[in-house]
């Protein structure tokens, strides 16, 4: 465990302006991306934006709910920021699409982000000694963007008036024109995804880590047969 | 947006109804250090206003059968908070307000003939489990009809421009659709004979700390209903300002004879009616069980009803339906200058229409009655069947009318052939 923190700080350290960009640029271009995904299913450009006082919210929730197990579920459900499309050709507005950030959900980002920086950092060449054999490049990435993709997906806040307007990660399948039915049966798994794919970014992310510590021609080999 | 939920939303709120029941309760002893701070919020959905009670943020819900059932059902799937289902706001008691819209110019007129078409339905909603029970009743398997998801408004845009064979969906959409001549019902709620109501739900812990408040909510709802009896030209012209949806098309639903029957009671049918629709929802979307008895309680209405001094038992037996009450209504035509004028017989009616086309006199819309259900519908979207004797009859759905007209030897036409017959 020492060793994977010990190669982990490391390469951080190393390029802490790539770690940082790479986690930054993940997350915007994540919320980005189910934006767009929105924009381009349904050719709306978003016309209007929510900022909810999620501090005061959460408070008022944990302060009002008898069970503390009530209070947690419903604070997971709690919107920081909508931003959408209202329809305003039937009435006074219909709230067709949103996409909503979701602190709980936010965090969970990050940590894909942070996950996916710490990848992209360790690839690189320590800057101090050189590494002898390079990792199967291919099979490593393919396990963290599976990883990355996975969780994403189950951690999707998007929300559309057909499927009553409650933001979760199922809506981006209706959406995408899976039958609402079979998304909504999908619906439990995303627990299921959610940790298998922080299995598929941290188990390439800790063999990388763990690498970094182990002389040359060792660890690369170990982690190549465990790849493989 | 639903037309069904105006007595305990838009309505209370407009007229400050609930402030004046509140103004009252201040009177009283236990609230006369009270303040009272009331926040109305606006849902296109039951799915949001669920998820703000069950973040203490509203108190009070009011929405239509399947999201009232979600918002039940996920109450009681927490371990410390429920809600009570305390009042409906009005009914249908066939379950007409949902319906199948195709496009006007299509060539489809009944349900059956979807098989192998696309309807597109808002998931989840009353319209869609009114669309698996018509499915269901007309022996077609979901393998020879393609459902797809849509939204009422982009429903709506589609069956405008023909990019979709049918749409469902739920008040008032689809007389929306009408109204605006882009869509044309070929299926009724009604034929599913399941009623479609809204109704009202608290939250537990206000409903036992205040019932005082719940009561004065419900005396409220009450007054709102009374306001639309008492003058429906005047709230649907009110409606449509606060709402955006046309005037005309609020008149179907609240005038005399409309679509929606305005009382809160909850009678036995309804709860055996939101019990069918649990089991639909259970069945498609998972939804945790819910315990009717736990959840429905007629404590709160009762009250309001005993304060008003109004017969709770008169009311609760007693149940509107359109093919009887609305046999001998008169038909109307709502003239853009002088208002709402009837007429005793379709002949008259028509014979009215033609007269004021003459003289280029701009009529809002005219209303008829379905001789198979009692439905109010527009007369422009009526079929027509004309007697031997020169007598017409107008119908919702065209292989009524057919069949209607086979029996009487009768004719089949449409609203301007109708219309054109009487000026010869």
């Amino acid at each position: 465990m020492n060793a994977i923190a010990s190669g982990l700080k490391q390469a951080v350290r190393e390029r802490p302006w790539v770690w940082g960009g790479t986690l930054t640029g993940f997350v915007v271009v994540y919320y980005l991306g189910l934006l767009a995904t929105m924009l381009v299913r349904f050719g709306n450009i978003p016309n209007y934006v929510t900022v909810y006082n999620w501090p005061r919210n959460v408070w008022h929730i944990l302060t009002s709910t008898p069970s503390l197990s009530d209070a947690v579920g419903i604070v997971s459900e709690e919107w920081l920021l909508e931003i959408g499309y209202m329809n305003y050709d039937y009435g006074n507005g219909i709230s067709e699409w949103a996409m909503n950030v979701i602190p709980p959900k936010l965090f969970i980002i990050l940590i894909v982000a942070a996950l996916v920086a710490s990848f992209v950092v360790l690839l690189m060449r320590p800057k101090k000694s050189a590494c002898a054999a390079g990792p199967r490049t291919n099979a490593v990435a393919a396990s963290v963007s599976g990883g990355a993709a996975l969780v994403g997906l189950s951690s999707a806040t998007l929300s559309w008036v057909v499927c009553c307007a409650t933001p979760t990660w199922v809506v981006s399948l209706a959406m995408m024109g899976m039958s609402t039915s079979l998304a909504l049966w999908l619906e439990p798994l995303g627990d299921v995804m959610t940790v298998g794919g922080f299995l598929l970014l941290v188990i390439p992310v800790c063999l990388l880590a763990r690498r970094r510590t182990v002389p040359a021609g060792d660890g690369s080999a170990t982690f190549s047969t465990q790849t493989a | 947006m639903c037309t069904d939920t105006y007595t305990a939303g838009i309505i209370v709120k407009e007229l400050g109804l609930l402030d004046q029941q509140l103004a009252e309760l201040a009177k009283t002893e236990k609230y006369k250090d009270a303040t009272f701070n009331v926040r109305w919020a606006d849902y296109s959905s039951g799915g949001p206003i669920t998820n703000q009670m069950l973040a203490n943020k509203l108190n009070i819900g009011v929405m239509g059968d399947y999201p009232l059932i979600v918002n039940g059902a996920k109450f009681q799937e927490t371990e410390s908070l429920r809600t009570l289902y305390v009042a409906g706001t009005g009914y249908n008691l066939k379950g007409s307000g949902n319906a199948v819209v195709v496009p006007v110019s299509s060539s489809i007129y009944k349900f059956e003939e979807l098989r192998g078409k696309e309807i597109s339905v808002p998931v989840g909603s009353a319209a869609w489990g009114m669309t698996l029970k018509a499915l269901q009743d007309a022996g077609i398997p979901s393998s020879e009809i393609t459902i797809k998801n849509q939204s009422p408004a982009v429903g709506a845009a589609n069956i405008a421009t023909s990019k979709i064979d049918a749409h469902a969906d739920f008040c008032p959409w689809s007389e929306l659709m009408e109204f605006r001549g882009t869509g044309r019902k070929i299926y009724d709620g009604s034929e599913t004979t399941i009623p479609y109501l809204h109704g009202v739900v608290v939250r537990q812990e206000l409903a036992r700390e205040y019932p005082e408040v719940v009561i004065a909510f419900l005396k409220a709802v009450i007054d709102a209903g009374d306001w639309v009896r008492e003058d429906p030209m005047r709230a649907a012209e009110n409606l449509e300002k606060w709402t955006g949806v046309e005037k005309e098309v609020q008149y179907l639903y609240f005038s005399k004879g409309g679509h929606l029957t305005l009382e809160p009671t909850i009678k036995e049918k309804w709860v055996d009616a939101l019990k069918f629709n649990h089991g639909v929802l259970a069945r498609e979307q998972q939804v945790p069980p819910l315990d009717f008895n736990e959840w429905i309680t007629d404590t709160y209405i009762r009250a309001a009803y005993k304060e008003k001094s109004l017969d709770y038992e008169k009311d609760l037996a007693d149940i509107y339906d359109p093919e009887v009450e609305n046999a001998d209504l008169p038909l109307e035509i709502w003239h853009a200058k002088d208002g709402i004028k009837t007429y005793a017989t379709i002949g008259e009616f028509l014979k009215a229409v033609a007269e004021f086309r003459t003289v280029a006199q701009k009529l809002n819309a005219t209303y008829v009655y379905d001789k198979a259900t009692g439905l109010k519908l527009f007369g422009k979207m009526a079929f027509y069947v004309q007697g031997k004797d020169g007598a017409m009859t107008a119908f919702l759905r065209k292989q009524d009318a057919d069949a209607y007209a086979g029996t009487i030897g009768g004719k089949v036409i449409g609203f301007e052939e109708a219309v054109g017959m009487t000026t010869g």
